[in-house]
Formats: C-alpha cells, structure tokens, sequence
C-alpha cells in the first residue's frame, strides 16, 4: 500500500462508494420490484431516503448511539480505503468488525428492548459470518503469497481458480453480510419487521441516515471482496469482474426474495457447516498442491 | 417537491376497528396498487415515519397508544385518519368505550372516508398528505416552531 | 554479570519473601495498609528497574556457588508436601497424600541418587524474556497486591457478618510468597530450582483458593491440588529423566542446555512431561476446572493466578520450550490441545452469564492460543504467544479488578446485573470496557497477537489450528460484545453508588488501564525493543514479514484516536433524552422500560443477553473436549515414550 494509492483509495472510495452505494441500494429495490411484478419507486428513491432523514427532527434517546453510529460509518470507510488502496486484507476485516461492534453498541446503549434483541441478533450474525471472513483472508494469503490486495495485480490467473469452494462459501456468508434474507436477523430492508426494527428502532433522523449511508460503504467493500476474486493482472479482469459482480449480486436479491426468514439457530448451523466444508477442503488441496 | 414528499415512509396503527381498513392499508402494498412507487415503506416504527395511517376508532384502551406512537414520530410528520371509524368514530361511534375518531386523541391532517375505505382513496389522502408534510419540513427548515395544534385548524384541513 | 544484577535479583526473590513475614505478625489494619502499599510499590520499582536493564539486552548467566542453596530448595520441597499431605490428612483427601508422599519420594530421590551427579555451570540466568516476564508479575503482580489491600477491607466486612476469624495476614504473605515464587520461575536455569518454584506456586494457590474455607472453597482448592500435583510429579519425573540421561543423552539439569537439545529424540520424554506439567498449571484442558474453581477465592486471588502468575507459569515454561516443539509428535501435541482449549473455552464462554466464569473461560481460551503458538515453535508464533501473554495479563487484571470492585457495590457478579453499570458506577464501567475492548478488538494487543498467531499458522501450513482460530475468535467476539453491551447500556436514571471505592483499588485499576492502553498504543515500538531481541537470540531471526511496522503503526493510530475520541466522549456534559425509547405505543415509564400489561397494570420490559445454553452449555461442549483432550494428551505421552525411550525408531518422521 503505497501512499499515492492510499490517497487516491481515501478519496475515491469516500466519495464514490456512497454514490454508487445508493445507486446499488436503487437497483436492488427496483429489481425486487420486478421479481414480485411491481412497478417500484424510482431508482434514485435510497437519496431521497437518506435526504429527507437528513431534514427530519433530531432527536436522540441518548449522547451515545450517535456517536457510536458516525463512528462505525467512519471505520467502515477507513475499512474501505485500506481494502482499495491494496493494503492488508486481514487489517481490513478486523477494523470492519470494529465497526459492526459499535453499530452494535450504539443499539445496546438505548436499553430498549426491540434494539437489544437486534443487537443480540446482529451479534449472533457475526459469529456465523466471521469464521468464514478469517478463513477467506488466510486462503487468499495462502494462494497468493501476500495478504495485499494489490497482490492480487500480479498474478497469472485469477484467484477463484485456486478458491472456488471459499468463493462459494462467502457468496454464503455475504447474504448475512449484505442482510438478505433469509438471514436479515437483526435488521432488514424488507417492509414488514418481526421486531419493529430490530437493531435500528431507535435509531431516527440524521442517525439513521448515517446508518443507510454505512450500509452503502459496506456494500461497495463486500462487493469489493467478490471482485478480488476474479481480478488478475490483466486488462480482460475488468469484464469479468463486472460480470461476476452483476451475477453475484443478482443472485443475492434472487435468494433475499425467495426464502423466508429463518431462525439464529439454522443460520449459525448452516454457516458453519458451509464454512467448515469449504474452507477445509479448499485450504487442503491448496496445500496439497503447495507439496506436489 | 423535496425529499420529504418523496419518500414518506409511514407506520399502520390500527385502533378500534372492524379490521375491514386495515386489510385495505395492507392492500395497498401488493402488487396491484404498490405504493412503494411513491418511495413509501411500511416502518412498523414511529421513530422511521413520517405518516401516521390510522384505521378505526379511539377507545378507551388505545387513546395512550396513539398519542405515544405519534408523540414518537419526529417532525416533519403528518396524520391520516383512514376510514369512517378513524374520521368520526363510524358505527361504534355511540358505544360506551369509544371516544370517537382519531382526532379525540391526536391532530388529524387528512380524513380519508369509506367504509372501507378503498386504496384509491388512501392513495390519493397519502398524496394529500404529502402537501402538508412539504410544509411543515419547509417550516422546520425555516427553523419556526412547529405548532403541533396548528394542524387543528379548520383552513388547513 | 555484576555485583548490582546479583543484588537486584535477590532483592526481587528475596524481598518478598521478608515481606511476607513481616505481614504474618501484623494485625492492625491501618498499619497493614500502609505496609502492603509500601511493599507493592517498591516491588513494582524493582522489577521496573530490572526490567529497563535487561529488556532487549543479550542476555546474562550467573553461577551461584552455594549448596546450600539447593538444600533450601529440597527443604522447601519438603515443607510442600507436608502441607499437602497435612491438609489431606486433616480433610481425609486419600488422593491429596498419595500424590503429596508420591512427589516428596520422587524429589527425594531425584536429589539424593542423581541430582549431584550433573554438573550445573549456570543456575541463573536473565534474558529478554524473562525481564518481559519480570515486568508482568512485579508490575501487574505488585498493583493487585495494592489493590487487595483495600478490596480486603471491603471483604472482611462482610465476613464479619458471618462472624469468620480475620485470616488477611495469611492472604497477604501468600499472595507476595508467590510473587517471590514467581521470579524463581523466570529467573532459575537450575530445573530443580524451578520446580521449587512451581510448587510453591501451586501450594500458595492451594491456600489461597481455600481461603474462606468455606465447603465449596475446600473442595475445589483440593481438586487445584490433585490437578497441580499430578503436573508437579510429570516435572520431576522429567528432570530424573534428564539427570540420569536415559536412551544416550548427556545428563543435563539446565533449561537452556535442553532448549539448546532442541527437541532431540532422547529429550522427547522429558520435554513432553515438562509440557504435561505446564498443561496442569497452564489449565489446559482437560484440567482447566481447577482454575473455573478458583473463583471462589477472593477476586484478587483470581486476578493474579489469572493475570500475572501461576498459569503464566505454565505458558512461561512451554514458550521457552518452544524451541524444542514445532512440526514433531510433541510440537503437533501442544499445539493441538491448546487449539482444543481455545475453541472449547471460547464456546463455553458463550454460556456464562457469571463474570468471573466468562473472565475463567477466557482466560483459559487464551492460555490454550499461548500453547498452540508455543506448539507450533517458530520465531512467528512466538512472538504473537509473548505478545498474547503480556495483553492478557494486563488486559484480564483490569477485568479481574473491575468485577470485584463492581461485585462489592452492587452486590452481583451476574453480567445480568450490571445492566445499567455505566451510571450506578460511571467510572468503573468505563474502565471495564476498556478491558473488554483490549481483549477482542481491533486495534488494541490482543487481536494484533492473534493476527500475529493466523498468519504464523498459515506460514507453518497448520491448517486444523486455522479453522479452529477462525470459529473461536468468532465466539470470542459473541461472549465479549453482548458483555460489553450490557456495561455500555445507558439508563440516565439509575443513581452512582462508586462512592466507596478504595483509593488503592482506584490505583491498581488505573495501572492496568494505562498498561492495556499503553502497551496497544506503543505496540509497535514495545515489539522492536523488547521482544525481537529475544528471538533473535533464541531463534536467530529478524522479524520481517508476520505483520508490517506499517500495519503496527495502523493500529496504534486508530487505538490512540479511539482511545482520544472515547475520552471526549465520555466528558461531555450528559444531554437529558429528547424522547424515550419505543415501548409498542403502551411504554409508561420509558426510562425504567415499563409498560401497561393487558390487565391495565404496570409491567418492566426486560431484554436477557443471549447465552444459547443448549448449542454452548458446558453439557454439550465439555464432554467431547474432554475426550478429544484426554486422546491426545494420551497420544502423545505414549509416543513419547515409546520413541523418546528407544522403543521405536521413527526414522526421520521426527
């Protein structure tokens, strides 16, 4: 991670990924419309969202939760410009978790038992997802040598030919991480809530605002993640890169509208289970192949 | 029209009804009508709404209930008493428990009649009430108080 | 080595011995006080002192000429084991004199018929890692025996109220024998001074864990006992393994000379059974129910057995035996079980709403990451182990700390019950969720350890201990955020009752909270000075490429912004709530979370944490683990002694 791409990470991710954030949160809604043959609002609608949030009373139940929600939106960014400049992948997950751990307290501070069980929820969302996020930065070292994301710019093919079954296991883990159902436990995009708003009911105005706004960087960064996959050092990367994210992400909606909600228990088994068997049968044959 | 008018996102209470308008609120969320063409989600929290969309009459047991769920909802925001029960207290209107309709309890902006009342017309009150609602953010904005009687007025309602 | 080192260290282990003394005959309470502070301080001076000298210095060898010194050390033995064997006697423990009379026949004759035979050049010895070690048990150790002084004020109250004899001045002289103890450990290349030292340690926390003398406590000091002894007699048959040199080895009794073997065929025996010892103090599994027994003591017993001593003990020694470990039968075996216990641990910890069982979990979840690092053996993973010792002993006191000052003011050690901790005791919650932050989270020293840890797994291909890093440090996040949660949940209401906390305990809390918070933040040049050295003279090797200095200096950023923002966060003037939380529309009194119930009465929302009891609980998670445990411990003691006795020729598989 060079310090010309660290500045040029550091302004071309914080004011990129939110525009193209929205625009993705835009695109989503529109084409979850069209999966239930609706019409659906405008595609620019997630703006307008976070605009008139912006305009609207402010309150707050207490000092903290604000505090601790701009400072989960500022890790998640500082998460973002480490992951695009090429700096350290693990460096990345562990400030990202940082950030979901405020995102977390700023529920918990309220004491308001609809927030606490989204909090708990949440909590219980990273543990499923978390093992297979460590387990995807060590294979990428293991493949590539570096822990770098630049890293990735060197090589002579692209890493999800060394990974397929880790890919498979983070498209997994991603519907939690993007809060698709059926594993958005604590919080989720989708009209009717089974707990109000889980981790987000106290969250109002300019906080809420901020809170979509992380949602936005976050998504670009995981979005990010699915693209190192298929990057190598050549200019045919971009197309498949584009490709995959386009398949990726339609997949994710496909998924987020064609399964119900399940419970804490099936979602940590099942991401568990998937991760266990990808990662350890991904992580042997690369070493297998390391020996011969 | 600014932001505001064009994402009213709105919390459903429903009082002392015969649930015939509730099922109509709902109705509006399918494919048929999809309201979220206008950028409209169904919170289910005060504390994300804009629109306040009550159905039914104010009894005894809910007027606390309303009063606290719009006592939740930060300003701009906007009340929309759905059906005749939520206008004037409709056929349970005499009964021993029932205050009357929304407006016993909390300013109405808008009064959308029917029995039930059909989604057309919670549409085109939602399109009315997104007048208002431009106004009061314009007044925010403007940083006046906000006079929550004001809504009472009789020329703006 | 000169006349000032000699002098230093015998102030460090002589000391407190004098010290301890001097406590014995004391029973003023003021006069104790002052005495205890006194004593803590200049402890905490003198391991600074000698810690500055010898940090990141090459390392210095002393040759005491003195048998007397070792007639002590059998003479201390001795006394062990009666104790032992007294205690047993005394509550008809059948088991507690077997093991004590086994062990004192053993040291018998280990001394008589072998131990003069071997020729012993140094029996001290300094070096960067045992200053390191000085530091955390005379900095770390000395503040909690400053902050038991006005803990124990506290305690004897309420054991006056069940009218108990007032036994502190026993307390205190155990707590700085062991203290002494310890420098022993670290500081002793005379394995047979070692073991003096381990058993001292392990007698000491006998006594201390039956301090109350309470059933409970009886019981469980005894089951420390059984567990500590069955280690001890490993140790000595070991050190008679190595005196008499069986299957052609030279006859050796110096730590160094056996690291310096590095884990030849004829020393696996020992090695192993040196491991096996450290396993029992270190609370590996299967033996890790002594140290969840322990917290019926007093809390700062289990601070320092936790934190700063005893099972430091047990990794100390496997850290420095770690040279002999690494991609062999008993590397693979250290590595294995202290992986086992990190993940079991950590999900057992899931379950625990008591405090001090979430911090006992913990602490043995990290102790089983410290001996999988020092399994695994090379210079990466050692270095993340020194760095995962030295966070968690500063980390852990805090908590420990926290928790027993918080348990005497609001009368619970339930994390239930410290629901709305962060206005009834403003300052303390704050502290305790600095520690909370230390142990689990980016940017503070423990995760930079276990960064440290998965990237020296990956580099030495052990990928069973990769997957089991990644599902544990996922529970690790579950236990600590829900706990961190509950501290943080502001009430607005609630009334502050920290008005009666000791000055000593405000001390000793803000000397682990600037040494968790220091050592984070100057994280990278405490690594360049201090540890590195030591590699490079144990392992020949130049730190490079485990995690860049960038990447360090990263960290240390965001810790000092964190740490500047919470600052300011937290002394901003509090604003009254502008609205109070969603109640379903039928909240009364939101701030105390009440609401009408559908009789029309008033009812109190309440929100448990989770503790998913039947996916964690310790009847789902303990008993594989400890088969899993017991196998592989089994296996490899078997294989050691079959290959390490001749048994078996491995031919290079070794």
């Amino acid at each position: 991670m060079s310090v010309a791409s660290f500045i040029i990470s550091l302004f071309g991710f914080t004011i990129l990924a939110p525009l193209a954030g929205g625009l993705l949160a835009g695109i989503d809604r529109k084409v979850t419309a069209r999966l239930q043959s609706r019409v659906g609002p405008p595609l620019l609608q997630p703006f307008y969202d976070v605009a008139k949030l912006w305009h609207k009373e402010r309150w707050t139940v207490n000092n903290y939760q604000g505090f601790y929600v701009l400072m989960s939106l500022v890790f998640a960014i500082i998460a973002g410009v480490i992951f695009f400049a090429g700096g350290n992948f693990l460096l990345v997950v562990f400030i990202l978790t940082l950030s979901t751990l405020l995102f977390v307290l700023a529920a918990y501070s309220t004491r308001s038992p609809f927030a606490e069980m989204g909090a708990e929820r949440e909590i219980v969302q990273v543990m499923s997802y978390e093992p297979m996020v460590i387990i995807m930065s060590v294979t990428y070292y293991l493949a590539v040598g570096s822990f770098n994301t630049n890293a990735v710019l060197t090589l002579g093919r692209p890493i999800i030919t060394y990974l397929p079954l880790v890919f498979i296991g983070l498209l997994f883990i991603l519907t939690i991480k993007f809060r698709k159902s059926p594993f958005d436990l604590s919080y989720s995009h989708h009209a009717h809530q089974e707990l109000v708003k889980g981790i987000s009911t106290e969250m109002s105005g300019r906080t809420l605002a901020l809170v979509e706004v992380t949602h936005w960087y976050e998504n670009i960064l995981f979005l990010g993640w699915v693209g190192i996959f298929f990057v190598w050092g050549s200019w045919l990367a971009v197309l498949l890169t584009v490709v995959a994210l386009v398949v990726v992400y339609f997949l994710e909606i496909f998924i987020d509208n064609n399964f119900a909600r399940v419970k804490w228990s099936a979602m940590l088994k099942w991401a568990w289970l998937v991760t266990i068997v990808c990662a350890v049968v991904n992580m042997a044959s690369l070493n297998w192949s390391w020996l011969g | 029209m600014t932001s505001t008018g064009k994402s009213p996102w709105l919390i459903h209470y429903d009082a002392a009804s015969c649930n015939g308008c509730d099922i109509e609120v709902l109705a509006c969320l399918t494919p048929m009508y999809d309201i979220e063409r206008f950028g409209i989600i169904n919170t289910g929290n005060p504390k994300h709404a804009d629109l306040f969309l009550v159905t039914g009459s104010v009894n005894e047991q809910n007027i606390n209930v309303v009063r606290q769920i719009y006592e939740q909802m930060p300003d701009p925001k906007v009340v929309i008493a759905c059906g005749i029960c939520a206008c004037t207290g409709g056929v349970f209107r005499d009964c021993y428990n029932i205050y009357g309709g929304v407006d016993s309890a909390i300013p109405v902006d808008v009064y959308a009649p029917g029995c039930a009342i059909r989604p057309e017309a919670i549409i085109d009150a939602v399109v009315v009430g997104l007048g208002i609602l431009e106004e009061r953010r314009a007044a925010l904005d403007a940083g006046a108080a906000l006079d929550a009687g004001a809504a009472l007025d009789p020329k703006e309602a | 080595m000169g006349s000032l080192t000699t002098l230093n260290l015998a102030f460090l282990i002589i000391f407190p011995v004098i010290a301890a003394g001097i406590l014995l005959v004391i029973r003023n309470e003021r006069v104790r006080g002052g005495f205890v502070v006194v004593m803590g301080a200049l402890i905490i001076l003198a391991s600074i002192t000698f810690g500055v000298r010898y940090i990141g210095g090459p390392g210095a060898y002393l040759s005491v000429d003195a048998d007397w010194l070792s007639y002590l050390a059998l003479a201390i033995d001795m006394i062990c084991c009666l104790y032992v064997l007294l205690k047993g006697i005394q509550h008809k423990r059948v088991w507690a004199v077997v093991l004590a009379l086994l062990q004192a026949v053993l040291v018998i004759c280990f001394e008589v018929f072998l131990a003069h035979h071997v020729q012993i050049t140094h029996e001290i010895y300094v070096d960067a890692f045992s200053a390191i070690m000085v530091l955390v048990i005379g900095v770390i150790g000395g503040g909690i025996c400053i902050y038991a002084n006005g803990y124990m004020v506290d305690f004897q109250k309420h054991e006056d109220e069940h009218n108990k004899p007032d036994r502190r001045p026993v307390f205190f002289s155990l707590m700085f024998v062991f203290l002494s103890a310890m420098f022993v450990i670290v500081l002793s290349n005379d394995m047979a001074w070692l073991l003096t030292g381990w058993e001292v340690t392990t007698v000491c926390s006998f006594a201390l864990i039956g301090y109350t003398r309470t059933d409970e406590a009886i019981r469980n000091s005894f089951r420390q006992i059984y567990m500590n002894l069955a280690g001890g007699i490993a140790f000595s048959v070991a050190l008679i393994i190595l005196a008499a040199g069986v299957n052609g080895a030279t006859p050796m009794l110096e730590l160094d000379k056996l690291i310096a073997s590095g884990g030849s065929v004829a020393v696996m025996l020992p090695v192993m059974l040196l491991c096996f010892a450290a396993f029992t103090k270190a609370a590996q599994m299967p033996f890790h129910t002594w140290l969840l027994g322990a917290m019926v003591a007093p809390t700062p017993t289990s601070a320092l057995l936790h934190s700063s001593t005893m099972v430091k003990a047990g990794v100390f020694l496997l850290i420095k035996l770690a040279p002999c470990l690494g991609w062999g039968f008993n590397g693979v075996t250290v590595a294995l079980v202290g992986g086992l216990t990190f993940l079991a641990c950590s999900l057992l910890a899931i379950s625990q709403s008591n405090a001090k069982r979430v911090l006992a979990y913990s602490t043995v979840a990290n102790l089983g990451l410290i001996v999988a690092c020092a399994g695994v053996g090379t210079a990466e993973a050692v270095w993340a182990a020194i760095f995962l010792l030295v966070f968690h002993a500063a980390a852990k006191s805090l908590l420990f700390l926290c928790v027993g000052t918080a348990e005497h003011h609001i009368g619970s050690r339930d994390i239930e019950d410290m629901d709305d901790l962060f206005d009834r005791l403003p300052r303390i919650s704050r502290l305790m969720a600095l520690g909370i932050l230390c142990m689990f989270m980016a940017p503070f020293g423990m995760l930079i350890s276990k960064w440290a840890t998965l990237v020296s797994l990956a580099d030495t291909g052990h990928l069973v201990l990769i997957v089991i890093l990644a599902f544990g440090s996922a529970a690790t996040f579950m236990f600590w955020a829900k706990w961190l949660g509950k501290v943080l949940a502001v009430s607005q209401s609630a009334h502050p009752v920290e008005k009666g906390v000791h000055r000593t305990e405000w001390f000793a809390l803000g000397l682990m909270a600037v040494l968790a918070l220091g050592l984070s933040i100057t994280f990278p040049l405490v690594s360049q000075v201090s540890v590195v050295p030591y590699l490079e003279s144990t392992f020949g090797w130049h730190l490079g490429s485990t995690i860049s200095f960038d990447n360090l200096a990263i960290m240390a950023v965001i810790a000092l912004f964190l740490f500047a923002i919470f600052i300011f966060q937290f002394i901003r003037p509090r604003k009254k709530p502008d609205i109070g939380i969603y109640m379903a529309g039928i909240g009364t009194d939101t701030e105390h979370r009440e609401y009408r119930n559908s009789l029309s009465g008033v009812s109190q929302a309440g929100q448990r944490n989770w503790y998913l009891s039947k996916a964690f609980g310790e009847k789902t998670v303990t008993p594989p683990a400890y088969i899993v445990s017991i196998v592989l411990i089994a296996v490899g003691l078997g294989a050691a002694v079959l290959i390490g006795l001749g048994l078996i020729q491995t031919g290079g598989l070794l």
